[in-house]
Parts: structure tokens; sequence; C-alpha cells
């Protein structure tokens, strides 16, 4: 190793970047170089100055308690309440609901302590069940509100709220999603109530029938059915009533689920099926999987040649600070990719797509699937918040605060400030990418004012997925 | 006790947990505190402020939008509850007291200067390289754990570090490797 290299991985360990193999090599070095040995010294003796005084500041044990009995005097986070008269728009529709979704989730069983206390507040309750938990998506489906007689036809877009039976009325398989980080495919002829509890808002009790679930990983969600329940943490599974009152079979394609039935619980894994009855379960091998599939996999193909027809079109000007109407690149990105962001922009019914950025935000980053989503204005956005978003997680924040407008201002010009640069970074890593944008934080920092622009119809997404089409385009 | 998220917890928290918040102000009261004793904050008004972000984030959790940032998110609430403390008039400032706790007569001297320049160079950096050094020199983090706990990519935390080091280096009297060593 020459001193140089010691040099830089000695820099290395006090940043803390470098291996243990690396600095094993760093230290047989600096046994045959006093001059490095020396530096390793010094940069040692910081960091331990450092560690040393952090660590003696440490605050005494009580200061927790006195926090902990500080927050016990608060109360409880406010749940998110709906002002529908000017909420209810159009636009803020898609933001609510993922308020919503924050505001009921629950995580699992051992927070069941809590659960019941929530449900015995009428306050909340009142709140709570009067909120909308999902959306009709696709395909006839019929809606029967909680103590109604009759089922009605419900369009695409309907709310959901707790309590609501739900059926396919058609001969096809309708979808529903809730909250949008779940979507339900229920079978023809079958019938779900969801959120049967209005505190658990991710639930659904399989009445009739067969369902299956794509669930956003970290998102509690169960399938209640008279013989047992499924319970999963992001996976994508199915779930189909049998003969027997009790008796259901569960099929897993992504992920793991936990069944429980009549007091025994069993895991299944994906490539998995099983049946479960009474606390007995019996696993049927790879060509129960695949049939139990079959109805899903016919379902998203229908659903690939229905929803070509209508995305991204649109021509529009994304500017750089969010104006201007969207455009079908991304949201054939979107649905290429990550199928749920898809979701979430036909549930808003906003009739056109996003901008190229938001398609990459897509394409490499579910989580910014949601800013977008949560935007719920179908404003465009510019290149620059793509590349800003491609690159980081976190941007999708920035997304939905300036999509708001009154979270804007300067907390946003400080993301795109700060995430500005690393955009610069865009035009040696994805060169083709980069032509196409503009705007955005990186072309308000140059004092371009977010020129960004896009086009829709270009065609792109729609040879790739079938389901949208335009691309953004844009300059600088 | 499987590892529960950040974001699992801010969810239960939502939906009435409040256990769950407590959870999660055991992950960070301590690296709060840290940071506020080297933001120019007595211990005292470091307590208070550590408290005082805390309860603020337990009051406005249903506005935090993103359950996954939560950690920056709180930062961010305490950067500046720590600011408006040091910037308030009242109190001595906080590196005072960085000698009164628990040293004998002998160590006091030494460990005790050592720990005030650490602080006084510590809180004279800027917010954004003085939460990474936190991270660094108090969690023992590297920096790929720090750019993945703050959601940053792990070049920019670097490039934070680096600089942040640095300067502290300078200050406190270590130098660079090009140099021949030093101390405070």
């Amino acid at each position: 190793m020459k001193c140089e290299s010691a040099r830089e991985l000695i820099e290395g360990l006090v940043d803390g970047r470098i291996d243990a193999e690396a600095e094993k090599s760093l230290r047989a070095h600096c046994e045959r170089c006093a001059e490095c040995a020396a530096a390793l010294a010094a940069a040692e003796s910081f960091v331990g100055t450092m560690t040393a005084s952090f660590g003696d500041a440490r605050p005494a044990p009580e200061l927790r308690q006195k926090i902990v009995a500080a927050i016990g005097a608060e109360r409880a986070p406010r749940r998110f309440r709906f002002e529908r008269s000017h909420l209810w728009t159009a636009g803020a529709a898609a933001a609510a609901v993922i308020a919503a979704a924050l505001a009921f989730i629950i995580s699992s069983a051992d927070n069941m302590d809590s659960r019941v206390k929530t449900a015995g507040d009428p306050q909340k309750d009142a709140v709570v069940a009067s909120a909308p938990v999902g959306t009709v998506l696709a395909g006839e489906l019929e809606v029967r509100p909680s103590g109604a007689q009759g089922f009605v036809r419900a369009a695409a877009g309907r709310e959901l709220v707790s309590g609501d039976t739900v059926r396919a009325g058609g001969d096809l398989p309708a979808e529903i999603s809730l909250s949008e980080v779940i979507t339900v495919f229920i079978d023809a002829g079958s019938e779900i109530v969801v959120a049967p509890d209005p505190a658990l808002p991710y639930d659904v009790r399989l009445e009739r029938g067969q369902v299956f679930a794509e669930v956003t990983k970290g998102t509690p969600f169960r399938v209640l059915t008279a013989g047992g329940e499924v319970q999963s943490l992001g996976t994508r599974f199915g779930v189909q009533l049998l003969s027997g009152v009790a008796e259901f079979a569960v099929v897993v394609e992504e992920g793991v689920v936990r069944v429980d039935s009549g007091g025994s619980s069993e895991r299944v894994s994906a490539g998995e099926s099983v049946l479960a009855a009474g606390g007995r379960f019996r696993r049927e091998g790879a060509e129960g999987c695949g049939r139990r599939l079959g109805w899903v996999k016919q379902h998203r193909e229908r659903r690939r040649g229905r929803f070509g027809q209508g995305g991204g079109h649109g021509a529009g000007q994304s500017r750089g600070r969010g104006e201007g109407a969207g455009h079908g690149k991304g949201k054939g990105e979107v649905n290429r990719e990550r199928g749920r962001e898809g979701e979430g922009v036909r549930d808003r019914g906003e009739g056109s797509g996003h901008g190229k950025g938001q398609g990459e935000v897509n394409r490499e980053r579910g989580r910014e699937g949601e800013g977008v989503r949560d935007r719920g204005e179908g404003a465009g956005r510019g290149k620059g918040q793509g590349e800003v978003n491609r690159e980081r997680a976190g941007e999708g924040e920035g997304v939905r605060d300036r999509g708001q407008g009154a979270g804007g201002g300067k907390g946003q010009g400080e993301v795109n400030r700060e995430r500005g640069r690393e955009g610069e970074n865009g035009p040696e890593a994805e060169p083709e990418v980069k032509g196409n944008g503009g705007g955005g934080g990186e072309g308000r920092e140059r004092g371009n004012g977010g020129q960004g622009r896009g086009q829709g119809g270009n065609g792109r997404g729609g040879v790739q997925t079938g389901r949208g089409r335009g691309r953004g385009a844009g300059r600088r | 006790m499987p590892d529960i998220s950040d974001a699992d917890l801010v969810r239960r928290a939502l939906a009435g947990g409040r256990s769950a918040f407590e959870e999660l102000l055991g992950r960070y009261w301590e690296r709060l505190y840290m940071l506020a004793v080297h933001s120019r904050l007595s211990s005292a008004d470091a307590e208070d402020a550590v408290q005082e972000a805390l309860v603020q984030a337990y009051r406005r959790l249903s506005t935090l939008r993103d359950p996954e940032r939560f950690g920056s998110w709180l930062y961010k609430i305490a950067m500046r509850t720590f600011a408006a403390k040091a910037a308030a008039p009242a109190p001595a400032p906080g590196v005072a007291d960085a000698a009164a706790p628990g040293d004998g007569p002998a160590e006091e001297t030494e460990s005790a200067e050592s720990r005030r320049a650490v602080r006084e160079a510590v809180a004279s950096l800027p917010d954004h390289y003085r939460l990474p050094v936190t991270l660094r020199f108090f969690d023992g983090m590297s920096c790929d754990e720090i750019a993945s706990h703050l959601g940053e990519p792990v070049g920019t935390v670097w490039t934070r570090l680096h600089r942040a080091n640095a300067i502290l280096r300078g200050k406190l009297g270590f130098l660079s490797p090009d140099g021949s060593g030093g101390g405070i």
C-alpha cells in the first residue's frame, strides 16, 4: 500500500466509511511507515476524544421518565378530521385518504389494548366511521352500506366506508383499493365487508367467494373469515372460502402470511397454498397454488388490456413548481413497475398522468408514488423533481408539500436547493434520462425558475406496458 | 423483542398506542440530548429542550405524512427547538456547565476542558453537519448507517461528515494526516 492510499484510509476511518479488511491493510502499512503511523495515531486520538466527549455527556436516566410523564399528560395525537366542505374537492381527496390511512393504521395484534380503547370512544368512532377507508377501482361492483337493505351499483371512484359490503356483481373480478396501499381483487360473485371494525381500516371480512390482495410492504392487512383469519405485512395473497363454513384456502404469490384457524396458526410463504379448517392445515402442491392463482392472472391480463386504452395522454406544461396538467409517461412506468401507484392515479380520476419526473420517481422508488397520490391535483412536475426523486426517497415529501400549496414555501426551497445539487450529477449517470427534463428544484437554484415542460402522447409507455402512453419531455 | 420499525411505531401511536410513542422516545431521547448539549445549551436547558421537542412531535404526529421519515422529521423539530432555546436571552451559555458533573479534582480540569472544547467546536458547526457528527460519535454509526438512518445519499453524508471532521480537527488541534498529530 502506498502512503497516499493509507492517508485516504485514515480519513475513511475517521469518517466511518472503511471496512474491517481495509482497516487491517491500513494497520499493516502503518507498522512499516512511521509517518502514516503518526497520522493514524492523531486520527484515532481525535476519534477517541470525540467519542469520549459524547459518551461523557449522557443525560440522567430520570429525563426519560420526565418526558414520558409529560407525554402522558398530553392528549393522544389527533386523528385526521374531514372538513368535507372544502377538503372534498377532487384535488384534496387523495391527500385526505392518505392522511386518513396514516391516522387509522393499526399495526398488529399486540396493539389490541389501544384498539379497544379507541373503539370505546364515541367521539372518535364517529369520525372514524364516516371516513373513507377505500375506493372502488374498477369492475362491476355493488355496494351495500352498513345497515342498508339492498346493493347499489358503484362506479369507479366511489368511496367506501367502514362496514360497506362490496360485491363483484358482474361476470368478471373487480377491484377496490384500501387507503391506496392495498388493492383487493374480488372475484366475480364474491362479497366482502370492508373494515368491519371502524378502528381497523385494513381489515376485510370475506363473506363469499374469494379475494386476492396486493399489500404494500409494512401495511398490516387482514382477511377475516368465519373460520379464521389471514394476516399479512406486505405481500400478495389470496383467500377463498370453501364449502364448509369454517374452511378456507390461502394462496401466497409473494411474501409470507400468517393463517390463524381454530387457535392454531401457520405460516404460508410465496408459492404455497394451504387449506385451513378448525385449526388444521393441509398444504397443497404447486399445482394447487397455480390453480388458485389462475383467476388472478387472468384478471391481470384483462386489466392490462383495459387500462392500456386510457392512460397518459394529454399534453401539458409541467413547470418546475408543479403547475399544469400531467402526462403519460410517468403513468406508463408507474404501472409497469409499480402497479399500485398507477391505481392511485386512477383512483382520483384525474384523467391525466404525470410528468416524466414522476415516472422516474415511481419507477425507482415506491414511496414517491405516494407523493404523487398525495398531491392529488393532477399537476405535473418538472424533470428537476424527477431527478431529485429518482435519487432519493425522501423527496417524495417535497412533492407532496408543493402539491398541497400551503405546505410549500420555504421548506420546499430548502429541499430543492439541497437536492438540486445531487441532480447535477445526473448527466454523467444517465444522460439519456437527463435530457428529457427541466425545471424543478435544480432549475430554481440556477435561476431558471423551473421552466421544465412536459408533453404527452409520445407513445413510449404504451409500447412498454399497454397501460400508459406518452412521455414527459422538457427543456431547461 | 423483534425489531419494529419507527414507521410501524408511528402508525401504532397514531392508532392510539401511547406506548408505541414511548418506544420511539426511547430510541431518540439520548441522541436528541446529545444534539442539544452540542447546540450551545446547558444541561438543564438541553433537558427542557429535548422534552419540549418530543412533546411537540407527539402533538404533531398526525401531521407527519410519511412515517418512514419519522427520524428526519423529529430531528428537524428538535433542531428548531434547540436553536430557539439557544437564541433565547435568559440563562448562560451551555458550554459553561461542561465541567460541572462528577469528575474528581484531578481529572476534572483535563477532561472537562476537553468536553468543553468538543462541545464548543461541535456547536459551531452548521446544523446539517452537527447531526451526522452526533450519529457518528455518539451512536458510533458508520457513514452508510447514517445515510440510511437519515434517508440521505451516502455521498452527501460522507461529504458533510468529512468536512465537519476537518473543521473539528482544526478547531481541536488534531492535525490532518499530512501533519504530525496533536491534541487538545
